[in-house]
Parts: structure tokens; sequence; C-alpha cells
């Protein structure tokens, strides 16, 4: 585990040493990533979203959907700052708070943190519109909160994180030089084990795709909406791993950003979890979340 | 001395004319100095702008000074030569490698513009 941070380490001070020529265009807005991305011509960026989360049923091992015995709403509050390291390379640090609810009973804590980092490995050219931008994202998250795994409320309402410690790891392909952008994400997980009260758990890798549509309508706002296909390998407890563990889904989002030529713009994002085909150890929800966003 | 000072001269004219058409280098003050009293507008933008389309324009060349922000010289050429045609090489464009002059006019967002 110890190993494993330190090369993780390694890997991102190689991208910031690696990353010494020119410029990027990061406006590709696949949406269920790091919340912040940096234009070439931003250094820094402050995020402050608000989502609210609500409608929650569990997907069972068979598909079958369940009352879901969680918190029956859920409220974000997610900070998140980007800073510029190089003319292609940006990162990002988010953290947040989190309530959540279950009739009159209301619970807040603190949400993980996460580290990102977008690297512009290929930037746009509206001179070659058939070459996509091309991105490596590379973050980590870090277990700061309780997770259902060692909650102490009923219905888990003291549970703000995942449990364990996360990278993920990926590329973004963005074409973004035509009147309808598209593009698309492909990123890897690798869960950190984690000493929970019922003993070793590591949960599986995962793999998530992002197919994304992209519209201007007008030159001060976008619109960006698509489907995320998640997929989770099976829990392993104490170096066993649990039968039908595996997770499946597939979600939609739908978000609108405003482009505007001061520092603050907003952003409106709605996501259906478990919006379509079949799933397995999945949510079913919606989260509406409204954001501002000011370059520094 | 003195005619030494007068090729010198001479030749930074020359090249000067020259360079219209291809991206000059200049810092923000370099650029406010050499187009002091003109009236200008600065046209920010890049290759990797898509909506940058609708201000770079041919009929906007002759009061325009074309600023390439946090782009390569080669790209934002062709930029030019592609939005302005036959214009491009009389216009004149500036090239803010570091983002200077776009950070100086308070630019973040592409495209924009500013009076010099």
């Amino acid at each position: 585990m110890k190993y494993s941070k330190t090369v993780l380490l390694l890997i991102l001070s190689f991208w910031i040493l690696a990353s010494e020529k020119l410029l990027a265009c990061s406006s590709c807005g696949s949406g269920a990533a790091d919340p912040v991305v940096l234009n070439p011509l931003e250094r820094q960026k402050l995020y402050l979203g608000l989502s609210v989360q609500s409608g929650f049923r569990d997907f069972d091992h068979r598909g079958e959907l369940r009352p879901d015995y969680g918190p029956e709403q859920q409220r974000r509050l997610e900070v998140a700052f980007a800073q510029r390291v190089s003319p292609t390379l940006f990162v990002s640090l988010d953290g947040g708070l989190g309530e959540n609810r279950r009739g009159s009973r209301v619970k807040h804590g603190l949400t993980d943190t996460t580290i990102n980092s977008r690297w512009n490995a290929w930037t746009q050219d509206v001179t070659k519109p058939w070459l996509p931008q091309v991105q490596m994202v590379l973050s980590h998250r870090f277990k700061t909160t309780r997770s259902v795994q060692d909650a102490r409320e009923e219905n888990y309402l003291d549970s703000f994180g995942a449990g364990y410690d996360e990278t993920f790891a990926g590329t973004d392909i963005w074409f973004g030089m035509w009147p309808l952008m598209f593009g698309g994400s492909l990123l890897f997980s690798k869960a950190w084990e984690s000493s929970t009260k019922s003993g070793r758990l590591e949960a599986g890798p995962s793999r998530k795709a992002i197919a994304t549509l992209g519209f201007m309508p007008f030159e001060e706002w976008k619109l960006i909406g698509g489907a995320i296909f998640d997929r989770r390998g099976a829990i392993r407890l104490d170096d066993h791993e649990l039968p039908e563990s595996d997770k499946r889904s597939q979600d939609l989002f739908l978000t609108w950003e405003s482009l505007l030529k001061g520092t603050d713009n907003f952003r409106f994002s709605f996501v259906k979890k478990g919006a379509f085909g079949s799933h397995k150890n999945a949510v079913l929800m919606r989260a509406y979340t409204l954001a501002w966003l000011r370059t520094l | 001395m003195n005619a030494m000072k007068t090729i010198l001269l001479a030749s930074s004219l020359i090249f000067a004319g020259f360079a219209q058409g291809a991206c000059l280098t200049l810092s923000v003050d370099e650029l406010q100095q050499r187009f002091a009293g003109q009236d200008k507008t600065l046209v920010f933008f890049a290759s990797w702008c898509a909506s940058c389309k609708k201000h770079v324009l041919p009929e906007r060349s002759d009061r325009a000074i074309f600023v390439a922000s946090v782009d390569e010289p080669s790209r934002a050429e062709a930029v030019l030569k592609l939005y302005l045609g036959q214009k491009a090489d009389t216009a004149i464009c500036v090239f803010d490698a570091s983002g200077g002059i776009a950070k100086r006019y308070g630019v973040h967002n592409l495209p924009q513009e500013k009076p010099l």
C-alpha cells in the first residue's frame, strides 16, 4: 500500500516535470470526472457546487429493484481549486461537506478528498478539426471520512465517503472543433485495501466509460450530455472474494455551462444514476448540481 | 557610428514590414509602445478556439491587432490564413506566448476583444 502510493507520487512528479511545453485546451466536458477544468488561459479556478441527490433505490445482484435503507436525501457542498502547473498540465483538489437526511433525522460530515491532474497530450486545432484533443487523467481519492462499512448511525446517516483510497487513471478524447462536439473518456481505477470492522476490505477495480455529446447554441454557453458506463469487480474481504458482489450500472447526465467573458461562470448538471440497461449491485437515484466557478 | 545606427534602424524597419502577416512576439509593454496612439482593437484568438471564427474576419483586419494567446506561432498563422485569406499577409498578428498580454487585459476566455 505504502509502496503503491510512492509509485503514484513518482508518476505525478514525472508528469509535472515532463510537461514543459505548450498549451492546452481543456474545455472539453465529459462531465463525470474532476469538476474543475482549466482552459489554456486560466491559471487558477475556484469551484463551489451544491448538489441534491434523492430518489434512492437499490438494484440487487439480480438487477431487481429493492428499497434503499440509506439516506432518503443527500446534499453535498463541494469545494474545489484548480491550479495550472505548466501550459499543458493542471492539478485540482476537491472535497466538501455532506448532509444525509432520512425522515426528520439529519447528519452532517466531511466528504472524501480528491487530488486530480489533467495533462494535454494533444491540443485541438481549428485548421485540423479531425484531430481530437487528447488528455491524460490521473486522480487519487483519499479516505477522509466514515463510510457504510464503519457507519454507527442507523440507515448509514453518518456515512459520507467511500471507505477506501482509490487511484484513477485514464484518457479523455474530445472532438471540439465541429458544430456538434463529441468525445469520450475511459477511466480505470484501483481501490486500495482498507481495514473495516468486518475485516480487510478491498473493492474491485473499476472501469468507467463516458460518451459525451456537446453543442454550443450561443458563444456564451454550452450544453453537454452523455452516458456513463460503470463497471466494478468483486469485493474482497480478508482475501476472499465475495460472490455476486461485482457492480454494473449505466447513468445519464446533462450539463449546461455558461462561458461568460468575465471571471464568474455557472454550471447546472443533472445526473440520473441507473438510468438505462441492466444493473447489478447499483444505485438508482437522481442528482441536481448548481455550481459557481470563479477564474482567479 | 551614425552610419551604423542608420543601417540598424533601416534594417529594423524593413524587417518590421516583412513581419506583418507573421506573428510578432511582443511583451505587453512592447505591444503598447509599438502601437501607441493608434485606434486599434485587440482581437484575442487561438488555434484551439473554435468560436474565434466569428471575430477573426478579413473586413476587420485594418483596425485589428490579432493576438494569438497561449498558442504556437505556426498554428496561429495557419488560423489567420484560414480565416483571413489574402488579408492574412497584411494583418497585424502578435504572439502572446506566455499569456502575459491576455493577463494584462483580463482575458480568461476566448474569443474576446479589447481596445488597445
